[in-house]
């Protein structure tokens, strides 16, 4: 059974999709090859997770939707951005990419680059942009800044990157895999959810809840991807499958089973986490259903 | 929610991982839900419900023992008199607040749990909350049960930290409870909780409330100071000499009818001299509590005896006068175990002044013979014998007098242990000799020789002419009790023919007595008797007519009030007015208290020879 989204996650995952073209710069516009490949890699199919998770931590905490999906675009933004780098030849050098072949494929390399450098200030304009007409009382745009800046740099997704591309299947122990999890997947989660819940102005202990929360749901995400890589075929994932096989995952240190085991118990603490938001949390119980749902 | 189970070499390695994950802040609901973190494990369920049970019983077992041992070092003044003995009294509380715990969490659980399987998923936080929040009430409302708290625990800093600490242990109780509650219920329901009932910071403040709720009647007495004062200067005035009587185990009906049949010329002749006779509702106290209450004309809370005996846990400065339920532990669980001392109620517990005690003062001569709670005699002007001295008597060193069964000035000439010895010797009388062997030997020491040695004493001591005398007679209390197992027809009429008896006897020694008093108040009480509500007050004063009794009351301590008043002692605030049915003397002044003693809890005397005297009378 391939795993769906709600309908009311697909109604936002769609307000995502609609606006993500139109935060861009068009691609008749100079350099229109950087805009192309911009557009490339940003509109291709996914599920927008991230996004999604930005809009529905907003939107219980009372924050507009609307007035908030430029954040979630920002974010996916920096997923997309996150991917292309990914996928390069000095990196991951996947060829399949959302169903499609990688942007470096389709633009070269150098134009691959300048797109996710591209995608990744647009990022960081749009969040600045948009944080200042919030009106926020307990946090700033700053702040908000801040937050993605870190989940991208070196302490982020960038962090993680460099350690999974600089460790040798043999060295890989349980600490590092954490780390190059927690920082290549779990930071933008992080990130995601807790600029939902500051855009709506949340308050310091439901940001906690959505904190643990991301915290928990993004290695679930990341184990249940793993688990993909072992047990689904390309046409399922839309890429190249088989490409953790040098690479230590949790799906080889605890087998089929176990990661399965491990990806429900983090999912269940992460729902669990939602108790005192009660049930205007269920989009986000929706959200880690589907998480696990797309692992088994 | 049920989860795919791992082989069992990769259950180890998920073991591990879980282990590490927790350490990096995964799987971590911080400490308020840890049951729901291992609710969420994937682990046997029975391994899982031991542990869940391990940690609530230790936990629990620690908070519970906690605000036991504050509460019951509050009620016994031993916050501010000897505050290194919670810690002692807080390990002598884990093990039966463990037991208390673990059962009570079973209970609670299987309340629970049934509960959730009729109403399965959305109830579940509102019913673990709910159960919570009951169980927290009913731990804080048991250790605070005996509010307010001493006299000397009134001061604002020991309420401050009271009222601190009491609030983090009910919430953590709480939230501990709810917290198991929850864990249990996701683990067999495999439902997870979508909601939180009340909020971290709503919590706290309910056991804020429920705190000072508690603390209330505590708060409201601050400033009450009743701290040991010095004993006022008394003015005296126009005195005259009282008697106090007081009969444990005759009920109202059986005065009546003795009164009107005429078997008790004395009393009847009291009442057609201008007494009068009234009536109170049994009160349900422990007999050394009422005839203290009686003797001080002060409620318990301010004379400070509240029991027949208290318990000293080992490694305890100061034993505790009160335990409430924890009674029943400290008496067949800890003190078979030696880990208590078990110690009888002793007259320097007692923290107000009796009748006696304060008309003493100048040096007048008073005689108090066998009333309770005055085990080891005071040594006051006149003649003092102690509760319980027949029987103690015979154990006291050479010397009795002066002791601590019986105290007396160096003029006065009764001999009591002579006294003893003549009663022990004496013929039974018919109505004692008549009674199966075995029966009439334990009612002849405990009950008949007993009463009649301290009747004898009383007459004998009368020469004293003392200012103020008591008498306290138990024989129809202990005939009754131990008639109770006889055959109904033998029991009945053996317990009237003594009773009968018993009260005669009392007659005369008031027929020979009468000239020397000027108010006399018997007091007839229940006691252990089954049957009957109704205690009975006689109460006269000499050239005073009162009115009769009509629908209303008459208070021992009212009754006894009057007494205060025609000894000559100024009234105290503190004491209820003398009844308005007789005339009584202006007060010579108004104070607002006689002072109180210091409670040393019976320190330097234990008391074991009184204790088991207790015991065989079937006190204890």
């Amino acid at each position: 059974m391939k795993a769906r989204l709600d309908e009311r996650l697909l109604r936002w995952a769609g307000l995502v999709e609609k606006r993500l073209p139109t935060l861009i710069p068009g691609e008749e516009q100079r350099p229109e090859v950087v805009h192309q490949a911009m557009h490339y890699a940003l509109t291709s199919p996914g599920k927008r997770l991230r996004p999604v998770l930005t809009l529905v931590a907003a939107d219980i905490f009372g924050g507009d939707p609307l007035g908030v999906v430029e954040l979630a675009c920002a974010i996916e933004m920096v997923h997309a951005a996150s991917l292309i780098l990914d996928d390069m030849p000095s990196m991951d050098d996947a060829k399949l990419r959302r169903g499609r072949v990688t942007t470096h494929l389709e633009f070269g390399e150098d134009i691959a680059l300048l797109a996710s450098f591209a995608l990744l200030n647009r990022a960081f304009a749009l969040v600045a942009e948009r944080g200042q007409t919030l009106s926020l009382r307990r946090y700033t745009t700053e702040d908000m800044v801040h937050h993605l800046a870190d989940a991208i740099g070196s302490g982020g997704l960038i962090g993680g990157q460099a350690l999974d591309l600089t460790s040798s299947p043999e060295e890989l122990d349980l600490e590092r895999l954490e780390y190059i999890h927690s920082h290549k997947t779990g930071a933008l989660f992080l990130a995601a959810g807790e600029i939902g819940a500051m855009a709506a102005d949340a308050r310091r202990r439901d940001l906690e809840i959505i904190s643990r929360y991301a915290k928990n749901l993004g290695l679930a995400f990341q184990i249940s991807d793993d688990l993909l890589d072992v047990t689904a075929d390309s046409d399922q994932t839309g890429k190249d499958s088989g490409q953790d096989e040098g690479k230590v995952t949790f799906v080889k240190l605890l087998g089929v089973e176990g990661a399965q085991a491990l990806t429900q118990e983090l999912l269940d603490f992460a729902t669990a986490s939602l108790a005192p938001l009660g049930a205007r949390a269920e989009p986000l119980v929706s959200l880690a259903r589907f998480v696990q749902q797309r692992g088994h | 929610m049920p989860s795919p189970s791992p082989s069992s070499q990769e259950s180890v390695a998920l073991e591990q991982v879980r282990a590490e994950l927790r350490n990096r802040g995964y799987l971590d609901h911080g400490f308020e839900r840890v049951f729901l973190q291992d609710a969420l494990r994937p682990q046997a369920s029975t391994s899982a419900l031991l542990r869940l049970l391990g940690r609530v019983t230790l936990m629990g077992a620690a908070l519970t023992a906690l605000v036991l041992s504050i509460g019951l070092a509050a009620v016994n003044g031993h916050l501010t008199a000897a505050p290194l003995d919670l810690l002692p009294l807080f390990l002598h509380l884990l093990i039966p607040a463990s037991v208390v715990v673990a059962g009570g969490f079973a209970s609670l659980a299987l309340l629970v749990l049934a509960l959730l399987r009729r109403h399965p998923g959305r109830h579940m936080v509102t019913v673990t909350f709910t159960a919570a929040v009951v169980a927290g009430v009913v731990v804080g409302a048991a250790a605070f049960y005996q509010l307010p708290l001493r006299g000397e625990e009134r001061s604002p800093l020991v309420l401050l930290l009271v009222a601190v600490v009491l609030p983090l242990v009910l919430y953590g109780l709480v939230q501990l409870i709810e917290g198991a509650l929850l864990g249990l219920a996701v683990r067999l329901t495999h439902r997870l909780p979508r909601r939180q009932l009340v909020s971290r910071r709503g919590l706290a403040w309910g056991a804020v409330v429920l705190a000072l709720a508690l603390l209330l009647p505590a708060f409201l007495a601050v400033g009450k100071d009743s701290s040991p004062q010095e004993a006022p200067s008394l003015p005296l005035g126009d005195s005259g000499n009282v008697l106090l009587v007081g009969i444990d185990g005759v009920n109202g009906e059986e005065v009546d009818y003795l009164l009107a049949s005429q078997e008790l010329p004395t009393l009847r002749g009291l009442l057609a001299a201008g007494g009068t006779l009234g009536s109170y509702p049994r009160r349900r106290e422990a007999p050394a509590v009422f005839w203290t209450t009686v003797a001080t004309a002060l409620p318990a809370a301010e004379h400070g005896v509240r029991s027949l005996d208290a318990y000293r846990p080992l490694g305890m400065q100061k034993p505790l006068v009160e335990s409430g339920w924890l009674r029943w532990y400290w008496l067949h669980v800890a003190e078979p175990l030696g880990l208590v001392e078990h110690r009888p109620v002793l007259s320097d517990l007692r923290r107000a002044p009796t009748l006696w005690e304060l008309a003493s003062r100048g040096g007048r001569p008073v005689l108090s013979v066998g009333w309770w709670g005055t085990y080891p005699a005071q040594a006051l002007p006149g003649l003092v014998v102690a509760h319980g001295a027949y029987q103690t008597l015979p154990q006291e060193a050479p010397g009795a007098q002066g002791g601590s069964v019986a105290s007396a000035s160096e003029t006065l000439q009764v001999d009591v242990q002579q006294l003893r010895g003549a009663v022990a010797a004496a013929p039974l009388t018919p109505a004692v000799a008549a009674l199966p062997k075995g029966l009439r030997s334990d009612l002849e020491e405990r009950a008949w020789r007993a009463d009649l040695f301290y009747l004898r004493t009383f007459e004998e001591a009368l020469a004293l002419e003392p200012v103020v005398a008591s008498l306290y007679l138990a024989a129809p209390d202990l005939v009754s009790s131990q008639l109770e197992e006889q055959p109904r027809a033998l029991g009945a009429l053996a317990r009237s023919r003594l009773l009968l008896r018993q009260l005669r006897l009392l007659d005369d020694v008031l027929s020979g007595a009468l000239p020397q008093f000027d108010g006399i108040a018997v007091i007839f009480d229940p006691g252990r008797r089954p049957e009957g509500d109704e205690g009975r007050i006689l109460l006269w004063s000499r050239g005073r007519a009162c009115e009769a009794v009509k629908e209303e009351v008459l208070d021992p301590e009212s009754a006894v009030s009057g007494l205060f008043r025609l000894s000559g002692l100024p009234q105290s605030e503190e004491l209820p007015p003398p009844p308005s049915l007789c005339p009584w003397p202006s007060p010579p002044a108004t104070v607002e208290t006689y002072g109180s003693r210091e409670q040393s809890a019976g320190d330097e005397v234990q008391g074991e020879d009184y204790l088991e005297n207790l015991r065989s009378l079937g006190y204890l």
